[in-house]
């Protein structure tokens, strides 16, 4: 009864939002109108799925090795610091300032030092997806349990074993919670990417949906783009709790 | 065997300084079991962590066997037993117990030997693979006391044990200590502020004051062992539960509480 109630208010809100776009498109018939049908968005991915395929596979593959490369780097910096205190501030302030460029400014810098090929827009998936790792890993390291910290000191261990066996085990389930926020950003960015060139992606391929002003085409990226986002999050959202069902994380809110 | 002599230690709170341990100088015999008392903030947990070498003294001296604590420490002559059993979650019961071996090196089916051997000392038999999460509060410190005696320590410090528990457990744990400790023949310094569990332990009870924490009383148990359950309704018992009392109420005496 309350699992069925919990599927059917979410579902509910997209029909009724489905339902409101559809009225919106019939009461502008005119062609070339900014508001396609639902109907006509959805036949447009049906008629041409190759299209979104082809593209979505391109954008995906930038983006997953973005994002790898984001979260390598980001818990490399983090484990860094944590280990060289000295170094934690400036790291930190490095990072920062990576972060606050914005990435649509680097890319045509990218462009202009590595081409415009697969890694301009790896790198900028990493970018866009490390700082969220690494500011949570960062925090989780810190956040320790001072007593287990102190069993540690007890027991002889050295400052890697307590690395290992405590603070990077205690860290892991907030280091895979900011996946849930790293992996739909590297799509974003990959997608940000190529809109200075490429020659597949779903970022290239709404630029040209819009310059040939295809607008149902425009509609459909953006709804692919955002399936997949959604699904990248999903993703790391079910496996952190199936790896770390002994983490209050892992327990479902409000589901009894 | 341990030896603490004039022993100082100063914390710094909120800016002004703080005399934790004034002058403490005692010493605990090869295979002795000695309990702590007082009340609390009197510092005796910190007198454990400093003979455990985890928190440094401001003054005095502290030997363990003729070494220093942080050589003691480094040579893994003790095991620690927490006021919480401070498991680490994402292992189970027998991994926990692993913990200290693996920190020392040993190999995987040693170690795996070892725990199992360690969790049937305490009574755990069957509950290898539960995880934390999983063991009621009693399991969890017979848990915390496996893993203390995995290395084989010499010295085994407990910091309330059982503080936590209800009556009826800490009571069951408490026997359960003293038949793992006959079996391994530690040294054994127990912290407690329960005055039966002191005297029904150990051998010698240490009685200290607050502000600046000293110890006031030494008190030796002369209690032939082992120790039936029924000791806790003897007069015997009861005179020396009465003694400590009455020095831990002398500790109160002309101040404030």
């Amino acid at each position: 009864m309350r699992r069925a109630r919990l599927w059917a208010i979410p579902l509910l809100a997209y029909a009724s939002l489905v339902g409101v776009w559809e009225l919106v498109a019939a009461l502008n018939r005119q062609p070339g109108t900014l508001w396609p049908s639902p109907q006509t968005v959805f036949w447009t991915i049906v008629h041409d799925p190759r299209t979104f395929w082809l593209n979505g596979i391109a954008t995906m593959k930038e983006a997953a090795l973005g994002f790898a490369g984001g979260v390598v780097l980001a818990v490399c910096l983090a484990v860094l610091a944590q280990g060289l205190p000295p170094l934690r501030d400036s790291l930190y302030r490095l990072s920062l300032t990576l972060y606050s460029i914005p990435l649509i400014a680097l890319a045509p810098l990218l462009v202009t030092w590595v081409g415009v090929g697969l890694w301009t827009k790896v790198i900028i998936a990493i970018l866009a997806s490390f700082f969220p790792v690494l500011v949570n890993t960062t925090q989780a390291l810190r956040a320790s349990d001072p007593r287990a910290l102190e069993l540690m000191s007890v027991l002889g261990a050295s400052h890697v074993q307590t690395l290992v066996r405590v603070r990077l085990p205690q860290a892991l389930p907030a280091v895979f919670a900011s996946f849930r926020i790293a992996a739909p950003a590297a799509i974003i960015g990959a997608m940000l990417a190529e809109w200075v060139g490429a020659e597949r992606g779903l970022g290239i391929l709404l630029l040209f949906s819009m310059f040939s002003y295809k607008v149902p085409q425009i509609w459909a990226t953006l709804i692919v783009a955002s399936l997949l986002s959604f699904a990248s999050y999903y993703l790391f959202e079910v496996l952190g709790r199936i790896l770390f069902a002994w983490h209050a994380s892992a327990r479902r809110v409000g589901v009894a | 065997m341990i030896a603490l002599e004039g022993v100082t230690k100063a914390f710094e709170l909120e800016g002004r300084p703080l005399t934790a341990l004034e002058n403490v100088s005692f010493t605990v015999a090869e295979g002795e079991f000695l309990a702590i008392i007082g009340p609390s903030g009197c510092g005796k947990s910190t007198l454990l962590r400093l003979i455990a070498d985890v928190i440094p003294q401001s003054a005095g001296t502290i030997s363990v066997r003729g070494a220093s604590p942080a050589e003691a420490r480094r040579a893994r002559r003790f095991g620690f037993v927490f006021q919480e059993p401070v498991l680490l979650p994402w292992r189970s019961a027998l991994e926990n117990v692993e913990l200290p071996l693996q920190v020392a090196g040993v190999g995987a089916a040693e170690r795996r030997r070892r725990a199992r051997e360690l969790l049937d000392l305490v009574g755990l038999t069957g509950f290898e693979s539960a995880l934390p999460s999983a063991l009621s509060g009693g399991m969890a410190r017979r848990v915390g006391i496996a893993r203390a005696l995995a290395l084989e320590p010499e010295i085994l410090l407990l910091d309330e044990p059982f503080g936590a528990l209800d009556e009826i457990t800490r009571q069951r744990m408490n026997t359960e200590l003293l038949r793992v400790w006959a079996e391994t023949r530690t040294t054994a310094v127990l912290v407690t502020h329960n005055v039966a569990e002191a005297v029904y332990l150990s051998d010698r009870v240490l009685v200290m004051g607050t502000r600046p924490g000293r110890i006031v009383a030494d008190l030796p148990i002369e209690i032939p062992r082992p120790r039936p359950l029924e000791l806790l309704q003897q007069e015997e018992f009861f005179r020396y539960t009465s003694r400590l009392s009455q020095h831990l109420l002398s500790t109160f005496a002309g101040t404030d509480v």
